[in-house]
């Protein structure tokens, strides 16, 4: 039975964790080019020199004593969002909606009140949410306006786009879509849904909540499957670019599409979870294999782009037999 | 060779170094491979009883020396007024006593202690052909008749000679064998017939004398054995029976034609030979055969430290094997836990505690320091000093566990003092943040794993045998860290990956 599961999920070509430790980031991406993608005010920095678009940086909170200095960094913004610079698995981000006039209230439109961000803040200076518990710089980024055509398939929070990019290639795509389980987080072990995307065409196929399919949104009751993507086009090159950016050889890209912004790079991740794969009911060893297989054919992103819509968004093999509409 | 196929090699050559020094241990040096073994040893004791004639007395006792599969870790003699020399050779050792002027009987002792050996050394020089034996008449022709008859039944000089030993003690031996045999009646004269007949043949023979080590023997009679030399080796043969190879608890005292001791000036009342077998620590005799022969390799053992340190090395090396079980739970099975290693550090501490109560002392110090790091949450401290807080208030609590235990009158609260207060500390930490942003079913869940990682680690550690290897055999961690090496190129699924992605699997979703 074990065995049986065994075989089956090498011939399905799914991609497990020591797999992808030992034989893509290990292999593909070169330890001295993660700060540029652990540490985020690095890579906000990196992906805005090569033109491509970031949320707002607000400020840096690098010292104890700035934090209770919250007006002088914020001024008068009403919205904005903590993040460790260098936290994982989303651990540390608060998400701050709106500001009354003693405190703050959350994505959840819980009350925070002045000292609590100021404790949030010194919690991720200490290095409480930072990868080896070393001290860490808090940033400060203004707060993204999700599109409104997301709408219907998201509750608070912001839904986002995973890209794997891997040696440059977009091999596989899907969106996280919040829910009120995972507290209007985007983070599929915290409940948000998962829902893979067409490369070709941008348009999702049915979701995934934890191991089980899901068709319906549970806070929106929308249809989960055949919601065309707004910007594919631009969304798939700006993945493909990040390559340039940073040179991970395996990168997951994560973008969230703005009202006023269009799409924006939210952070980049060299070592993306697996859960992607769930979310398009496929394994991902047999696209990797394939990009491999390639060796240096195309230079420019556009045409990786181009390659990977081509090879990788056949809806003859849509695991869910559904043709996109 | 490419840099991706070098672990194979590195791992390979890690696990034949480490198996090799391993056996090394044990098959040239002996140490016992399972603890808990002993082995018999014995002490040998020669009696020489002896009464003054006139003039100086001088007393000669031949000594065991380079008997193969044994070895002489101790001797000591007892001669009180008596001056003592000692003659060695390579193959032969003699005690001498001598005294000017005795007056009465006087009892002479030698004592020996014997282990075995693993080495099966020579016990005498490759001899000369021996000239064939000129004999009377009939015997002269009985000889050549004998010596023509074996040979064309025989291939070698090993067939020779045992046939020529069959033929003496055949129950109804043959005519020119009656001639021979009717001058011998002692199993000595039996064995120098057959050195004769041997002789007429050109083939070198020696006698060998010993004893046969058993358990408890008051009077141990000498045993003679018969060595033939086939050009190469010497073999053993029983005169006796005609049985060939020397039987396993057969102790070679001395070769050749000589009494094992020779009196002049005074007369042997008696000569006896006693044997008694003990049982010792098959370690312990290792040990000291390892010290007599000098070896290297064997005194390259944690044993050999002083005894403080042996106990500190008993457990380091023991940590390898811990780690291994965690690897092999993380990287095959998946589990997760706080910390990489602090399993590790806590089942040490199990060792201590043994295991249920290590787990009951675990949970009880965990759950009130989560309480206690409850609260400091709301005092909003720093991170540092609130770790320092959370430290102290560890050993606040282990503290206190210790005192009320001892006031109750139970030790098991006291051995809580071995916990690795920092890594409780943090686990503490770590685990009152994922009850904050992911609940308390999560961190339960995920404390529970650290803990059963902890107690499967305690298990491997604490089996006796690896306990033993460790100390013994500190190679062991060769092994160890080539099957570590190996394991780190493992890039298949994990257990519980086999359930994360079951739907995934080939043939369990619709085409």
């Amino acid at each position: 039975m074990i065995l049986g599961t065994f075989g089956g999920l090498r011939r399905a070509g799914v991609l497990g964790l020591n797999c992808r430790n030992g034989g893509y980031t290990l292999k593909y991406n070169q330890r001295r080019f993660y700060p540029l993608v652990d540490d985020k005010v690095l890579c906000k920095q990196r992906l805005k020199e090569r033109g491509l678009p970031v949320p707002d940086l607000i400020a840096v909170v690098e010292f104890n004593r700035q934090t209770s200095q919250l007006e002088e960094l914020v001024g008068d913004r009403r919205e904005f969002v903590i993040k460790p610079a260098n936290g994982s698995g989303g651990n540390g981000i608060l998400v701050i909606t709106d500001r009354k006039a003693d405190y703050f209230l959350d994505s959840d439109s819980k009350l925070v009140l002045k000292e609590d961000l100021a404790h949030h803040l010194t919690n991720v200076i200490g290095g409480l949410y930072s990868l080896g518990g070393q001290p860490d710089v808090a940033m400060i980024e203004s707060l993204v306006h999700f599109d409104p055509l997301f709408g219907q398939l998201t509750y608070h929070g912001v839904p986002d786009i995973r890209v794997i990019v891997f040696k440059g290639y977009p091999v596989m795509s899907m969106t996280r879509l919040p829910t009120r389980m995972s507290h209007g987080k985007a983070n599929l072990h915290q409940g948000a849904i998962g829902a893979g995307i067409n490369l070709t065409n941008g348009v999702t196929f049915g979701g995934v909540s934890g191991n089980s399919l899901v068709e319906i949104h549970p806070d929106t009751g929308h249809r989960i499957a055949g919601f065309r993507i707004p910007n594919w086009d631009r969304i798939m090159s700006m993945a493909a670019q990040c390559y340039e950016a940073v040179e991970l050889g395996y990168l997951g890209v994560d973008i969230v599409l703005d009202r006023d912004h269009g799409p924006l790079i939210l952070e980049l991740n060299a070592r993306p979870g697996l859960n992607i794969q769930l979310a398009n009911r496929r394994g991902l060893r047999s696209r990797l294999s394939a990009v491999e297989a390639l060796g240096s054919r195309y230079e420019l992103p556009e045409q990786r782009v181009q390659w990977s819509r081509r090879t990788f968004g056949d809806p003859q093999a849509d695991p869910f037999g559904e043709t996109p509409a | 060779m490419t840099r991706s196929r070098q672990w194979v090699v590195l791992s390979f050559l890690l696990l034949l170094l480490g198996g090799l020094l391993f056996a090394y241990k044990v098959v040239v040096l002996g140490f016992p491979p399972l603890p808990h073994s002993t082995g018999e040893k014995w002490i040998i004791q020669a009696r020489l009883e002896i009464h003054p004639l006139e003039g100086p007395v001088r007393a000669s006792l031949i000594l065991p020396s380079r008997a193969p599969g044994f070895m002489v870790t101790d001797e000591n003699f007892i001669s009180r007024g008596f001056g003592l020399t000692l003659e060695e050779e390579l193959f032969r050792r003699q005690a001498d006593w001598a005294i000017r002027r005795l007056r009465e009987s006087k009892i002479l002792y030698y004592r020996a202690t014997v282990i075995r050996d693993t080495l099966d050394r020579r016990f005498a020089d490759t001899p000369d052909f021996p000239a064939a034996p000129v004999l009377d008449e009939p015997w002269g022709a009985a000889l050549k008749d004998i010596v023509e008859e074996v040979r064309a039944e025989s291939a070698d000089i090993e067939s020779f000679a045992a046939e020529v030993l069959d033929r003496l003690n055949d129950a109804a031996p043959g005519e020119n064998i009656r001639l021979f045999l009717s001058a011998t009646d002692s199993p000595l004269e039996r064995a120098e017939l057959a050195q004769t007949l041997l002789a007429g043949a050109h083939i070198p023979t020696l006698l060998i004398h010993g004893i046969l080590l058993g358990r408890d023997l008051q009077n141990a009679a000498l045993k003679i054995m018969l060595a033939v030399h086939n050009g190469d080796k010497w073999l053993l043969f029983d005169p006796q029976t005609g049985r060939p190879g020397k039987p396993d608890n057969f102790l070679i005292w001395y070769r050749g034609e000589e009494e094992l001791a020779t009196i002049s000036g005074a007369r042997l009342e008696d000569l006896q030979i006693s044997v008694k077998q003990r049982m010792e620590s098959a370690l312990d005799m290792a040990a000291l055969r390892t010290q007599l022969k000098d070896s290297l390799i064997g005194r390259m053992s944690v044993l050999e430290l002083p005894v403080q340190t042996q106990s500190v090395y008993e457990v380091l090396l023991l940590v390898p094997f811990g780690i291994l079980v965690i690897v092999i739970l993380r990287n095959f099975v998946g589990f997760t836990s706080f910390g990489t290693f602090a399993p590790v550090l806590i089942a040490l501490a199990f060792r201590e505690t043994e295991l249920v109560k290590g787990i009951l002392l675990f949970i009880m110090i965990v759950s009130m320091g989560l309480l206690f790091r409850f609260y400091l949450e709301r005092l909003r401290l720093l991170l540092v000093p609130r770790l320092a807080a959370v430290v102290t208030i560890v050993v606040l609590l282990m503290t206190a566990i210790s005192i009320v235990s001892d006031q109750i009158g139970t030790e098991t609260g006291l051995s809580v003092s071995l916990f690795p207060m920092v890594i409780i500390s943090m686990v503490i930490e770590r685990m009152s943040i994922v009850w904050e942003e992911r609940g308390g079913a999560k961190a339960i869940r995920e404390g529970l794993g650290t803990l059963a990682i902890a107690a499967l680690a305690y298990l491997v550690m604490s089996l006796d045998i690896l306990a033993y290897w460790v100390t013994v055999f500190p190679e062991v961690n060769l092994v160890v860290l080539g099957l570590i090496i190996a394991l780190g190129r493992y890039t298949g699924f994990r257990l519980n990956e086999l359930s994360r992605f079951r739907q995934l699997a080939a043939g369990s979703h619709k085409p």
